[in-house]
């Protein structure tokens, strides 16, 4: 056997042991039982490298979805007793309701807040503290909210409720990334996005239960 | 239609979440993206190393997966065609960022003696064993062209057999091992070099040393 086809039948094996032919052939050739040798550290140090797989982060799913919404990939049935919950917009079912007519001075604000912390997320160097929801007032706004919930179908409740669930998992997750690297650039801007699609949503929840949809 | 209002594992089988979801039900896409979402976020984040890279590459793999979910048949299995994407949507990206595709003499240190490309890394007292680490294997990794870091991922390091892999990458299964042979002797080539340029700056530290006692 020669080298060249020493190394092909270490090709074909990987990693099984080697035919008598070849294993005759490592015993007599030095470089071949090098080449042997430190493949077989390289396989065994690239186990070492498999790590646990991790959860996916929350906000993958969140703009994941709200772009297949936006395609329209997403068409949830409508449920019969609530034509709101037709498919289309971001963060949900319940962006449909954006089309809602009336617009209170609560959703105005939250609007303007949305748009401050979209003009945040691009314009405004990294702060040294680290921001909070409280920052923004969006807790005070989604207890509100969420109480408001209650006068609304059961229908409309449980798909706000499900989507402030994933949109608070998403801002939880940003804001311990930026407590670790308060610098990263970065971690804030999905950190003011994050916030930005909660005033968002919540705006889009105070519009439907106000207008008693 | 029936909605899927179940979206825990064993609750919901992948075939109905796909059958669902091809007809737009919300809850079988995330029933899916749920099952898959570690391991494809996994693979992503090996690959390129940075997790908001990873991110980015996990969602547009997911993004084409459902785009094209309408047109899935099932003639190969719903997790391979979802790796394959993924990991065409990562080589498409490597690619894109030019990695330097250098030919084996270019990576490779000149000899001091002769001038060419140095390729006695088997000497039998020149074996790597006892000089890799996990860190400079992933360093060398990273150095990989894209094709041949996505097969070693795959087969070396996540354990994917060479029939998958060929499944994932659209080749055949002697194409996979190739791929893995030369990446793998590519790490070799390397890890090699690692080696020397360590060995040499503690020479050249020596001779630091020893220059600043003279002086």
């Amino acid at each position: 056997m020669q080298c060249n086809e020493f190394e092909a039948v270490l090709e074909q094996t990987s990693g099984q042991p080697l035919s008598a032919e070849a294993a005759a052939h490592s015993a007599q050739c030095a470089n071949c039982r090098a080449l042997a040798a430190d493949i077989e550290t390289i396989t065994r140090v690239a186990r070492e490298l498999a790590e646990p797989l991790e959860e996916a982060p929350a906000r993958i799913w969140v703009q994941l979805r709200a772009q297949l919404e936006a395609e329209g990939i997403i068409r949830n049935p409508a449920p019969e007793k609530d034509s709101s919950l037709q498919p289309q917009g971001r963060l949900g079912s319940v962006f449909a309701w954006m089309r809602r007519p009336a617009l209170v001075a609560t959703y105005a604000a939250i609007m303007v807040l949305a748009a401050v912390l979209a003009w945040k997320r691009i314009d405004t160097p990294a702060p040294p503290e680290v921001p909070t929801a409280a920052t923004y007032g969006l807790d005070r706004l989604e207890t509100q909210a969420v109480s408001d919930l209650d006068s609304a179908s059961p229908e409309v409740n449980t798909a706000l409720r499900k989507d402030l669930d994933v949109v608070n998992k998403f801002i939880a997750e940003c804001e311990k990334a930026v407590r670790e690297e308060p610098q990263n650039e970065d971690a804030r801007q999905y950190l003011y996005g994050a916030y930005q699609q909660k005033a968002e949503l919540l705006a889009v929840a105070m519009d439907h239960t106000r207008t008693g949809e | 239609m029936a909605r899927t209002r179940r979206t825990e594992t064993g609750e919901l089988t992948e075939a109905e979440a796909i059958r669902r979801a091809q007809q737009g039900d919300a809850e079988a896409f995330e029933f899916l993206y749920r099952q898959h979402s570690r391991r494809v976020y996994a693979l992503c984040l090996r690959m390129v190393g940075r997790t908001a890279e990873a991110e980015d590459l996990a969602q547009e793999a997911f993004l084409q997966l459902f785009r094209k979910i309408g047109t899935f048949r099932g003639e190969s299995a719903f997790s391979t065609w979802l790796h394959r994407l993924t990991v065409n949507v990562v080589l498409m990206k490597l690619r894109k960022k030019t990695v330097s595709e250098t030919s084996l003499e270019e990576q490779t240190e000149p000899d001091e003696e002769t001038g060419g490309p140095r390729k006695d890394f088997g000497a039998p007292d020149n074996l790597l064993i006892g000089s890799v680490d996990r860190i400079n294997l992933q360093r060398a990794v990273e150095q990989l062209p894209p094709g041949y870091r996505a097969v070693f991922e795959l087969h070396d390091i996540q354990g994917y057999e060479h029939n998958e892999i060929a499944g994932i990458m659209g080749c055949s299964i002697g194409n996979s091992k190739s791929q893995l042979h030369k990446a793998r002797t590519r790490l070799r080539e390397l890890l090699h070099e690692f080696a020397r340029a360590r060995a040499r700056d503690v020479r050249q530290a020596a001779k630091a040393e020893t220059a600043g006692e003279d002086g």
